[in-house]
């Protein structure tokens, strides 16, 4: 067996976190390298994120449901995480790099912290803190991010007064006030892959918003704190100059966005949806706050982001104001603040109490940039192709992120994942063979060595192990852990009852570890959180340390204790107690899970030939892995082939051209044309489908047995009725426009006056409530093209806002300054066309002039957006949901956007949202990635709640198997025993209700033990 | 479906229809005959599978006494094809389980001819024995009643509480392939038979009986009067029943001297499974279950979990109960336990739609989901 490939990932943050893993997931020896003390970027500055107001940072993870990745990354034996270091050069080709770090000591020895926080409390020090920019105040040995596990201690050596103290107090002897020492390291590796993230812009960047003069302006970076239940005022914003509840906060967006004068001309893409998340919570929390949003245009170009919007305005009363703040002025006396905007056509003034800038991304520095040639845009963001989006100018060396220039956190996600699925292609290229072991070497000192086998602590005499998480502190607080301990130890058979800090994180399942070794436990009690985020976690850890999974039993203290109960001491305890002892009874009677493993299939099956099909292949085909490609047409390519070129000038046509070669080409993708799906069942690892192809009439229908599935069936141009479109051929749509500029149409030389309406359709509550994303830069395009083809042509752009995010704001820019009129009007006072004649009159409010205006336009191009495909019957079969909209729904709008509940099915390309081709092929790739992921593990265990049959006991009823919703039950016709295909069962536990004898015992929820554990908690 | 009119000589009843099975037993219809037949003391009647025509003598399709419930003793025959057919004399209440018994797998019904005669009530088997042994003839009694649409128990006995109220004492051939009809039928002068097409027609071809198409709408006429009747008064009768039982402590009191003998269970024909779970291990508590139980509330009920058993059968299954009554027969110390069933089970039947006994292709409620009971967190929906 080939030696496993060396992957270095640059930066720590999501980018960095998500692509080690899926690299490390899929057998690659991946090196993370964190500049900082410790990974996680700028999550842990976030205390929700939009649009689902929830934290969120378990659903980070690119393993589905939810873990932690922090956790994750460390735990995989595959990964390294290599903190405060620098790369400072690159050397080599693709293949063979070698890289050379600079890591500086922090006086504080990582690996002999235990995070107790001790030294902080005795450091007589007091600084502000940068995490959030001088709200709060810090030692001089300080938690990078407050809150955070395993955040790792460092010393600050500037402020740093050397009394010692912190030494003296240290129980383990990790602290070593005069070890800052630099020091080198080379490594090698096979590919490079950049995630340096981003950084905010100073908040002083706008000396004319006052920030550091006036006390009452603040960043989003401290709002964000203020408004994060561990921050300083537990959730609520406060003036800083006096700390009392603001009356009136306004925000001003676009602080170092879309501003040449400040050298930064591109949208930063997230603010107007951050400041839109900060905004609903000080309403929420503090309803008496007005708050107002100034912004130039309102950017939420996500799928459900238009409905937040909405919600912001409607529900929660956040008022936005489209202008632009030219100053902001305080009253000495009272420290408000006055802010000057321009409303369009004057300047107005509004006071408040207290000021938010909405912060800018900044690119990052690669010290080696230069060195290597790496080509960097202007503004010092990565240079990437547009139908290679990860690919950087030199072979080998891949990039994702907002380092490619800003995003949020889904686009970087999925980028991420993209990026992976790019290395391991192109290692998996320059091999010639497919590298997809999963279990390879492990030549690292790791966190956890390989899995030992299961012992048979069901037979053993038990030995019970409890452990009480103070979740930091919050369980703690009102449940008195150590009374129980000291009550559960007297109790027969247990062996030890421990309080451990964070249950959830490497240190605490090491801490667990040390115990079961000492007392050689064989069954264990966790009281912690909710099953949902621990049980992932354990099952790993089980399987890891050869524990039986299903002797670990969980005790909600959190969820289903403490939070409904909160500031009632009496219940929370005695309820505690409670669960604990039903626990205490569920471990004892708990039978063992299965420790069957399922083989998984090497095929995926991808429905929908277009480009986000193809590529999603062409992704799996290229790392091994036999492909089914289903396509409904009578040729591949889909929409693409109607695309004529982009904003960023490519060609989609030579983009459909490649793809389609390549994928007939390869001959590991079988291609079924003119198909159709008419069955599916299965689960992870082992589906089966039913595809009939029209071509092949009167053939039987081609049963495809596959582990994966992709789904990327598209979407459509949405139809209209609206601005006599269909009725008068002056009327069309931008597409129609694209494919006259594509052919050279002479006649549009000729045209005097061309009116564009933006979002027909789209944005409006009751019909498509989504923004369509791509309507702005097609008419950004065709305006330019038009423009260029005929600069005398007036064209004027009627809009609600223009939503050139990130680097296509330069567009914009140049369209501006190429003459084309850009007039917004609202959703209520709508344009209104009427035939004139031969012409076209449009009618339509101008907010500036503040006046009606008509236009006579030869030409009336409408942007009509994207709406779903009717997929109705192919997800009925599939038994997968789509969204409000009609789109194929994704886990989780945050981090698993490609990715339907539960593992081995994927959804990518406009099936899932509307999206830019570049966008397209960065999601199909990522679905890729996430596929593979599961294939590349060739087994899977079988589901740990399974059901068994005892034969004794079974009737041969059948009410299993009807009840079943997976097909994983069939009667035995030999002999009328009810058997469970394992590698079906979801272990939803559907047949162990309706059997009425018990022949059917879902393992965990035994009938005898739940009665026992009812019992139990009825006492 | 057909139907015929058998005239016969005088009181020649049993007699004609013991010719009847005797052809048919003989034919390749069937290869063997389960039908009520005389036990060997010669006071009762049970059901005997027959194989020899000889032996049909002393059997009575009308016998009004049910010692077993027939489905059960089906379902032990056919709940794997036997090979051969079983023409099977069953009453009302017998082929209505036998059709819950199918959706159930433990009945294949298509290895059996099924044959549903009129019930005009029965007799608990005691009670009919006893009536037999001071020399009474309770069927002849009962069918020269049935003529004039009502029976009436023998004064010296009563009949059996589920008979009372039952709604169904006659079938048409929806769920059965031969119905033989009573109510309102002068039997010392007729038989009314009522068939499938197709049975009719090989019943025909093979000279076994010859279907004219004579109706009998007098029968039909009380059968429609009967079951209103009959409604009205088991409405009344678990209506009162429900005023006495109609809180916990009124169920711990009806069932107070429940000693958890599971005769109900064992004799009710849709309890079919092969071995309870309250006979399985998972009821197999340990001595310090039940002294921790005895700690935790002072005392215990010995033995323990009798209304949990009784709520059980109820959840698993009240909604395919058709109300034989055969567990107040069964029960040894008078528990009115089909007054309970009946009262849950046609509140649980009727919120469901679904009638037990009505028809073989209506599907068992617990295995069927809508689609809006399939809907989890995710907004995932099942088929």
């Amino acid at each position: 067996m080939d030696k496993p490939k060396k992957v270095v990932v640059v930066g720590g943050g999501f980018a960095g976190m998500t692509a080690a893993l899926q690299l490390a997931e899929q057998g690659t020896k991946v090196t993370l390298v964190e500049k900082e003390v410790a990974i996680g970027g700028f999550f842990p500055l976030l205390d929700n994120t939009f649009p689902t107001n929830s934290c969120g940072v378990c659903f980070l993870s690119p393993k589905q449901p939810a873990y932690c990745p922090f956790v994750e990354c460390r735990l995989h034996e595959n990964l390294e995480i290599k903190v405060s270091s620098r790369p400072v050069s690159l050397k080599g080709e693709a293949g063979d790099f070698k890289m050379t770090l600079a890591t500086t000591a922090q006086g504080v020895d990582q690996e002999k912290c235990i995070d107790c926080g001790k030294c902080s409390e005795v450091c007589p020090v007091s600084v502000p803190y940068e995490f959030s920019e001088g709200l709060e105040e810090r030692s001089a040995i300080y938690k990078l991010y407050p809150k955070m596990v395993n955040a790792g201690y460092r010393i600050d050596s500037e402020n740093c007064t050397k009394c010692g103290a912190c030494v003296e107090i240290c129980p383990t002897q990790a602290i070593d006030i005069e070890d800052f020492a630099v020091s080198e390291t080379e490594i090698e590796a096979d590919a490079v892959l950049l995630t340096p993230g981003f950084s905010l812009v100073e908040s002083s960047l706008k000396g004319e918003y006052g920030f550091g003069r006036y006390q009452n302006v603040v960043s989003s970076r401290q709002l964000e704190r203020m408004v994060s239940f561990s921050g300083p005022s537990q959730g609520k914003p406060l003036a800083p100059a006096d700390g009392s509840t603001p009356q009136r906060i306004a925000f001003i967006q676009c602080v170092g966005s879309r501003d040449k004068s400040c050298g930064r001309g591109y949208c930063s893409s997230v603010c107007c949806m951050y400041a839109t998340k900060q905004a609903m919570f000080i309403r929420e929390r503090s309803p008496e706050i007005e708050v107002v949003i100034y912004y130039m245009d309102l950017r939420g170009m996500g799928k459900g982001y238009e409905k937040y919007f909405n919600q912001a305005k409607n529900e929660f009363g956040v008022e936005y104001r489209r202008s632009m703040v030219s100053t902001v002025k305080e009253d000495p006396k009272s420290k408000k603040l006055n802010l000057i905007y321009d409303s369009g056509n004057e300047f107005l003034e509004d006071q408040v109490d207290m000021v938010v800038l909405s912060l800018g991304f900044d690119a990052p520095t690669i010290d080696f940039a230069t060195d290597i040639e790496l080509e960097l845009d202007d503004y010092g963001f990565c240079r990437t192709p547009e139908f290679t989006p990860t690919l950087t100018s030199k072979p080998g060396l891949f990039a994702a992120g907002a380092f490619n220039g800003p995003k949020d956190i889904p686009e970087t996600v999925l980028e991420a994942s993209a990026a992976a699925d790019a290395v391991l292609v192109s290692l998996a290229a320059a091999d010639g063979a497919v590298e997809t072991n999963t279990d390879c070497e492990n030549d690292s000192a790791e966190v956890l060595p390989t899995a030992p086998e299961e012992g048979e602590v069901w037979i053993e005499e038990p030995k019970i192990g409890i452990f009480l998480c103070a979740c930091a502190g919050t369980i703690a607080a009102e449940i008195d852990l150590e009374n129980i301990c000291s009550d559960l130890k007297k109790r027969p058979y247990v062996a030890c009852a421990e309080i451990v800090d964070n249950t959830c994180t490497p240190d605490g399942l090491l801490g667990l570890r040390r115990f079961i070794g000492e007392h050689e436990l064989n069954r264990i009690i966790i009281g912690a959180c909710s099953v949902r985020d621990m049980e992932r976690s354990l099952d790993d850890f089980a399987d890891k340390i050869g524990f039986n999974r299903n002797a670990f039993v969980i005790t909600n203290l959190r969820e289903q204790c403490l939070f409904p109960h909160m500031g009632n001491p009496e219940v929370v305890n005695s309820k505690a107690k409670a669960l604990l002892s039903a626990s205490y009874v569920q471990v004892f009677n708990n039978l063992p899970a299965p420790s069957l493993s399922v083989s998984v299939g090497d095929r995926a099956l991808v429905i929908g030939g277009g480009v986000a099909g193809l590529n999603a292949s062409l992704s799996l085909a290229a790392r091994g892995y036999q492909v089914s490609l289903v396509e409904k047409a009578d040729k591949l390519g889909g929409r693409l082939l109607d695309a004529h070129f982009t904003l960023e000038g490519s060609k989609p046509a030579e983009l459909v051209e490649k793809l389609v070669a390549a994928v007939t080409e390869n001959d590991k993708i079988e291609v079924l044309l003119q198909s159709e799906i008419t069955a599916h069942h299965g689960r992870v690892g082992n589906y089966s489908t039913t595809v009939k192809s029209a071509s092949a009439e009167g053939d039987e229908p081609k049963i495809i047995d596959h582990g994966v599935l992709i789904l990327a069936t598209g979407a459509q141009e949405a139809a209209t009725e609206e601005y006599l479109f269909g009725q008068n051929e002056n009327v069309i749509v931008q597409s129609e426009l694209e494919k006259r500029l594509a052919a050279v149409d002479t006649s549009l030389n000729e045209l005097k006056e061309v009116v564009m309406i933006q979002c027909v359709g789209s944005r409006e509550a009751g019909k498509r409530e989504y923004c369509s994303r791509v309507c702005c830069t097609h008419a950004l395009k065709n305006a330019l093209c038009l423009k260029e083809l005929s600069p005398a042509t007036k064209i004027t752009v009627l809009y609600r806002d223009i939503r050139a995010y990130g680097l296509f704001e330069d567009y914009y820019l140049k369209a501006r300054e190429l003459g084309v009129l850009f007039t917004p009007y609202e959703v209520d006072k709508k344009p209104e066309v009427q035939a004139n004649g031969a012409g076209i009159d449009v009618n339509y409010y101008d907010q500036i002039l503040r006046k009606d205006v008509t236009l006579n336009p030869d030409l009336l191009v409408l942007s009509v957006g994207i709406e779903p495909r009717d997929v109705s019957e192919l997800a009925q079969i599939m038994a997968l949901p789509l969204d409000e909209y009609g789109f194929f729904a994704e886990a989780n709008s945050k981090a698993a956007l490609v990715d339907f509940v539960g593992e081995g099915r994927y959804h990518c390309g406009l099936a899932s949202a509307p999206m830019h081709i570049k966008e397209a092929l960065i999601r199909s790739q990522a679905a890729a990635s996430r596929a593979a992921t599961v294939l590349a593990r060739k087994e899977i265990k079988a589901e740990k709640h399974m059901v068994t049959v005892s034969t004794r006991l079974c009737s041969g009823c059948g009410l299993c198997v009807e009840a079943c919703p997976y097909n994983a039950r069939e009667i035995n016709l030999a002999s009328m025993i009810a058997e469970i295909h394992p590698e079906l069962c979801h272990g939803c536990g559907s047949c162990a209700a309706v059997c009425p004898n018990g022949a059917t015992q879902q393992i965990g929820f035994d009938k005898g033990q739940m009665m026992s554990v009812t019992q139990a908690l009825m006492r | 479906m057909k139907t015929t009119v058998i005239d016969l000589s005088a009181d020649s009843f049993n007699g004609e229809i013991e010719a009847f099975l005797t052809r048919l037993l003989e034919s390749d219809l069937v290869g063997s005959l389960l039908v009520p037949k005389r036990t060997t003391g010669g006071d009762n009647y049970v059901h005997a599978l027959i194989k020899n025509p000889a032996l049909l003598a002393d059997t009575d399709i009308g016998a009004p006494v049910m010692p077993v419930q027939a489905a059960r003793i089906i379902s032990n025959l056919t709940f794997r094809a036997p090979g051969e057919k079983i023409g099977v004399v069953v009453k009302p209440c017998e082929a209505r389980a036998l059709v819950e018994l199918t959706k159930f797998k433990q009945i294949d019904r298509d290895s059996v001819l099924i044959i549903a005669v009129d019930c005009l009530g029965t007799y608990e088997p005691k009670n009919f024995s006893a009536l037999v042994k001071s020399g009474k003839t309770p069927a002849l009694d009962l069918r020269k009643q049935a003529v004039a649409g009502a029976c009436s128990a023998d004064e010296a006995a009563p009949f059996r509480s589920a008979c009372e109220i039952c709604e169904y004492p006659a079938l048409d051939t929806s769920i059965v392939d031969m119905v033989v009809g009573i109510w309102g039928v002068d039997t010392e002068k007729q038989i009314y038979v009522e068939a499938t097409d197709d049975l009719a027609q090989a019943l025909g071809e093979k000279s076994i009986l010859e279907f004219n198409d004579q109706e009998n709408s007098k029968r039909q006429e009380i059968i429609t009067s009967l079951k209103a009747e009959r409604t009205k008064v088991c409405t009344q009768v678990l209506g009162d029943f429900q005023q006495q039982v109609n809180s916990i402590k009124g169920i711990q009191e009806l069932l107070s001297t429940c000693m958890r003998c599971h005769n109900c269970m064992i004799n009710c024909p849709i309890c079919y499974c092969r071995e309870c779970v309250f006979r399985s291990p998972t009821f197999e508590h340990t001595p310090d279950q039940y002294l921790g139980w005895a700690e935790d509330k002072g005392a215990i009920r010995m033995p323990a979990n009798t209304v949990m058993f009784h709520l059980t059968r109820l959840n698993h299954m009240v909604i395919s109960c058709i109300g034989c009554g055969m567990c107040d027969t069964a029960c040894p110390n008078d528990i009115p336990v089909m007054s309970l069933f009946r009262t849950v089970g046609g509140k649980a039947q009727k919120m469901m739609e679904y009638e037990p006994g009505r028809s073989y292709d209506e599907p068992a409620p617990a295995t069927t989901f809508q689609d809006t009971e399939l809907v989890t967190e995710a907004g995932m929906t099942g088929h």
